[in-house]
């Protein structure tokens, strides 16, 4: 079924720029491979099979924290990701952009116990924000995500409103409405920040890796979360370039 | 081995404005920052200062110890350190300091200031992000939201 952003909240898109997005790929499941002292071998079963490398959670996650720091300091993701999916992005947040600074990794092992709690991003974060969700592998069923779209999410907020003690009721909306993402490789989630998203257990015998990160106009309202500490400017137009250029001189006289 | 004037900041004691933290960081914490910050630049504090949760231009004597004192650079904890009682961050000052020192750096924001081309970038952006500040925060930006919604919802 096709979804529209504007309608929907959310949209499954296919990469502009296969080829970088492959190159990119590739860049992560090396950046893997070293941080194991593994010899790669061939991509999707690197990927799918990445869990076979681990021996416990606690493990899996370790690797995670390690790989997102080595990705942030290695590959500069954001300005990747965004041309990767311009012609999807650009009518979205316009000519001035603000990129997350640091991309958050999922890993999602089978059977890994701690899946995403359902969650919305906005608030805090600006409702102003789009997410891309991109995963370095085909995800399916519980290997994957879930939303929930603009209509039921705003129905599960006025069911907590009038509501705020009936659990099943909510989990109600959820299991009802809540569809669980088909993304495949060379493509991307993108979705609205207001959405409650989030992830169950794993059941499939493949792992998930994925990238989500966050970008916003310059200009946007900021929402709670530091836009200072956790954005940095992606690009500026030429206006704005005047416009900046004109007002920092006038700030310093 | 360079030689920094290190700025920490005692934030008040309240919940952490930003959701999602529990607390501010606390001197020590801010200072064990300072060591990891300080071991990967290879160097070292010739001054510690403690400021508090208001305006630097606020605290005595602190232009006088800014301007005396010899050092490669200034290493701030926080950007909050730079902020106005009306919450916007002060760029003029952060223009002295950089005319100051050679070098400034923000940890928790990640904020380095060593060429005038980082300077210009990162001003920039707080300008940018003042005037978000003042316009989410006035009363007009809110009305326009809202009548702008409310026309959408009846399309």
């Amino acid at each position: 079924m096709n979804h529209s952003f504007q309608t929907d909240g959310f949209e499954i898109v296919q990469a502009n720029d296969l080829s970088a997005l492959t190159l990119l790929r590739k860049q992560v499941r090396d950046l893997s491979f070293k941080l194991l002292d593994k010899t790669p071998s061939e991509i999707d079963r690197d990927l799918n099979f990445l869990h076979e490398y681990f021996d416990s959670p606690k493990a899996a996650n370790e690797f995670r924290l390690k790989l997102t720091t080595n990705i942030s300091e290695q590959i500069d993701s954001g300005q990747l990701i965004y041309e990767i999916f311009r012609s999807h992005l650009e009518p979205l947040v316009g000519f001035d952009v603000l990129v997350q600074k640091t991309p958050n990794l999922v890993f999602q092992p089978p059977e890994y116990p701690v899946p995403t709690e359902l969650h919305r991003d906005a608030p805090a974060n600006s409702p102003y924000e789009v997410v891309v969700w991109l995963p370095f592998v085909d995800c399916f069923r519980t290997k994957s995500m879930y939303v929930l779209n603009r209509h039921y999410t705003q129905k599960a907020i006025e069911h907590y409103s009038s509501h705020p003690d009936d659990k099943d009721g909510f989990d109600e909306i959820l299991l009802n409405h809540a569809e669980l993402m088909e993304v495949p490789f060379g493509s991307a989630l993108i979705f609205w920040s207001g959405l409650f998203h989030g992830s169950i257990i794993n059941k499939e015998e493949e792992s998930r890796l994925s990238l989500n990160i966050r970008y916003k106009n310059l200009f946007s309202p900021l929402g709670l979360k530091d836009s200072l500490r956790y954005f940095s400017i992606l690009k500026t137009s030429p206006l704005t370039n005047l416009g900046l250029d004109f007002q920092l001189r006038e700030q310093l006289k | 081995m360079k030689q920094y004037l290190g700025v920490l900041h005692r934030f008040e004691e309240k919940l952490y404005a930003e959701p999602g933290i529990k607390h501010s960081p606390t001197i020590e914490d801010q200072k064990k920052a300072f060591s990891i910050f300080l071991q990967n630049h290879n160097g070292q504090l010739s001054t510690e200062l403690v400021l508090d949760d208001e305006p630097i231009i606020g605290q005595l004597g602190f232009n006088n110890i800014v301007s005396n004192i010899v050092s490669d650079g200034i290493i701030f904890f926080t950007i909050e350190s730079l902020r106005k009682p009306n919450a916007l961050i002060d760029i003029e000052l952060l223009g002295r300091l950089y005319e100051t020192f050679d070098d400034v750096f923000i940890i928790l924001e990640s904020l380095s200031i060593t060429s005038h081309f980082e300077f210009e970038a990162i001003a920039s952006k707080i300008i940018v992000n003042n005037e978000c500040i003042q316009r989410d925060s006035s009363v007009d930006w809110k009305n326009l939201i809202q009548n702008s919604a409310a026309s959408l919802d009846s399309q």
